[in-house]
């Protein structure tokens, strides 16, 4: 071992490097999964640090998020039906009694259709249209989060992420099969959680919920990098700029045959008062 | 590194520090026995003593690098801890180092240094063990190797923006395994074995569907791998090495043990049994203290140190999980801590009869 141990070390580093180079290039071979154009509000551009170079981009797509005071109603698209489907056990019947099994089943992978501006983004957009806008921050009544899941507040379409999930299935082919609009919807990896929802004064239900996709970064190329540094803010500044009212970049994503994305083109978006 | 000791058994270090501890202890208690006047050696007898262990403390300590008094165990517990230290410390710059720059370089040449890393670092583990017969240099480096392939693999993926994967954990753990099987290193082992465990627990996550991140919650697949880790202590190709056994047994018992903790108070969060909470729970609940008490009497008997003393924790700790499982929703707090003070001086006296029996032995 002493001998040929140093040179199997090695050739473990030597091959995994060629593997995972291989695996990378199989990915973007052929023709691509999804192309989508995203923006600054599906791209999250992270601040500028001094310790970390690396310019990493976080997708965000439209969830449930903790910090609205509504409580939800409805399952909507991902009810108790589909959380079976994905291989959730909800076999028993949806009842305060067995609340805790629901609130501690583990999360599932599988995979995700995010629509880039679909049917289910205008419709929330519309609700959100009659709907007051909420503060800018608030915290969630303890009784909501009792309740079960807390809605997000109403939509703010400048600020809100306009790429939603719109249905989950463990085979991905199939998932593509039922929406084929590779330039609307990209089949991603995610995790998702089943929820139990007291839903006070009526029927609880279940609901599933996305928590998050995989992979979740994308890492910018260098030659996209100069575009994007110019708008990160500096970290730890204290000072925080108000929030963007429109996205100032854009950037086109494709996803390849491993469902994995990359960035092909980075380009600056010219704010309304200027057009 | 071994060589024939007087028995006839191969002389490791331990075995070599074993000795030269008997020779100190025996020059001690002759000492103490000539100064009470109970035992004098002849001049010549006691010369020829005195030769034959200064010539064997001089071999030993060439060969292996041995301590030979109190001070110098001392200075060899504190290189350890700077060693540890130093890897720890030497595995964040590499990490820190490749943040810093990774964004002012292009794709390849992120790759190339990436690949380049843990490759210096393996010649550079060579060269020491070649140079220093104690391995603290060496060991250092192969723990800041191991950590600059693991960023390695991980910075990979998020070039590429690849979907996480168990097989990282495969990857890690076998280069782990084959440094520390080919440099002699404890620590490397221990933790070469952990994430081969942890790529078990995410393997049968993925079968299950379950996510990755939550892999660890679901630690039955841990059980298994934790008896034959004790298994393995076994092998030839690890008794052949000094602390492997012991290294392997304490992995082996403590993914063994500790997963019990979890399984049985909480059998329907962290169970893949499909059958009823009450069920799978109790089953949790009678291997946690039959294989808690057998660790124990096996460790005692066979003389492990290392499995009773995981044995010993992991019992007093599941007793007192359990009591708070099943007692303290019903019990008054003050009956509830008096029965837990009642349990603890319960514990010692088992624990002070089995030690006054190890005693007689």
């Amino acid at each position: 071992m002493r001998r040929y141990g140093p040179w199997l070390a090695a050739a473990l580093v030597v091959v995994s490097n060629l593997a995972a180079w291989r695996v990378a290039a199989l990915n973007r071979r052929g023709e691509p999964e999804a192309v989508l154009v995203l923006t600054e509000r599906e791209l999250q551009l992270p601040e500028k640090q001094a310790e970390n170079t690396a310019l990493i981009l976080r997708l965000v797509f439209d969830r449930w998020r903790e910090r609205g005071d509504t409580v939800v109603r409805e399952a909507g698209w991902f009810d108790r039906a589909k959380l079976e489907s994905i291989g959730f056990d909800a076999s028993r019947p949806v009842t305060a009694e067995n609340a805790d099994y629901y609130r501690t089943r583990p999360p599932r992978a599988t995979y995700v259709a995010l629509e880039y501006e679909g049917a289910l983004w205008l419709k929330d957009l519309e609700q959100a249209r009659r709907e007051p806008q909420p503060p800018f921050s608030f915290t969630v009544p303890e009784s909501a989060v009792q309740n079960g899941v807390v809605r997000l507040a109403p939509r703010d379409p400048f600020l809100d992420s306009h790429l939603t999930p719109i249905d989950v299935d463990n085979d991905p082919a199939a998932l593509r099969a039922r929406h084929p609009d590779t330039r609307a919807v990209a089949v991603v990896e995610a995790t998702v959680a089943l929820r139990y929802v007291g839903n006070a004064g009526q029927p609880p239900f279940l609901a599933g919920r996305v928590t998050s996709v995989l992979p979740a970064a994308i890492s910018v190329p260098r030659e996209w990098r100069g575009v994007l540094e110019g708008l990160q803010t500096d970290a730890g500044s204290g000072t925080r700029p108000p929030p963007q009212r429109e996205p100032r970049f854009r950037a086109t994503v494709t996803w390849g045959r491993r469902l994995e994305p990359w960035i092909t083109n980075v380009e600056l978006l010219q704010p309304e008062s200027a057009r | 590194m071994t060589e024939p000791a007087a028995d006839g058994a191969e002389l490791t270090k331990t075995r070599a520090q074993q000795r030269v501890d008997q020779i100190e202890a025996f020059a001690r208690e002759l000492g103490e026995l000539e100064r009470g006047g109970v035992l004098r050696l002849e001049p010549a007898d006691r010369a020829r003593v005195d030769a034959c262990h200064a010539d064997l403390l001089e071999r030993l300590a060439g060969s292996f690098d041995v301590d030979r008094t109190e001070r110098q165990r001392r200075m060899s517990l504190g290189m350890r801890i700077a060693s540890l230290v130093g890897a720890v410390t030497l595995s964040a710059a590499v990490v820190l180092f490749f943040n810093r720059v990774w964004g002012l370089l292009a794709t390849p040449a992120q790759l190339a240094v990436l690949a380049a890393a843990p490759l210096a670092l393996l010649g550079a583990v060579d060269v020491a063990a070649r140079r220093e017969k104690t391995h603290y240099v060496a060991s250092i480096l192969a723990i800041t190797a191991t950590a600059a392939f693991i960023l390695n693999v991980s910075a990979v993926g998020v070039i590429f923006n690849m979907r996480p994967s168990p097989v990282a954990f495969a990857l890690w753990g076998a280069f782990a395994l084959v440094v520390a099987y080919t440099y002699g290193l404890r620590l490397l082992l221990a933790g070469g074995i952990a994430m081969s465990m942890l790529f078990l627990c995410m393997i049968a996550s993925r079968a299950a569907g379950i996510d990755l991140g939550a892999s660890i919650a679901r630690p039955e697949p841990i059980l298994p791998a934790g008896a034959l880790a004790f298994a393995a202590s076994f092998l030839p190709a690890n008794r052949r090495r000094p602390g492997f056994p012991e290294t392997w047994r304490l992995v082996g018992s403590v993914a063994l043990l500790l997963p019990l903790i979890f399984l049985s108070t909480w059998a329907g969060v962290f169970s893949y049994l499909p059958w009823p909470e009450r069920v799978t729970g109790s089953l949790y609940d009678a291997a946690g203290f039959v294989l808690g008490a057998a660790g124990i009497w096996f460790g005692i008997r066979a003389g492990w140190r290392e499995v009773v003393q995981v044995a010993t924790g992991f019992l007093v700790i599941f007793v007192f999980a359990k009591c708070f499982d099943w007692w303290w929703d019903w019990m008054p707090r003050y009956l509830f801590f008096l029965l837990l003070g009642g349990l603890a001086v319960a514990v010692l006296v088992v624990l002070g009869r089995i030690r006054a029996r190890q005693r007689r032995v």
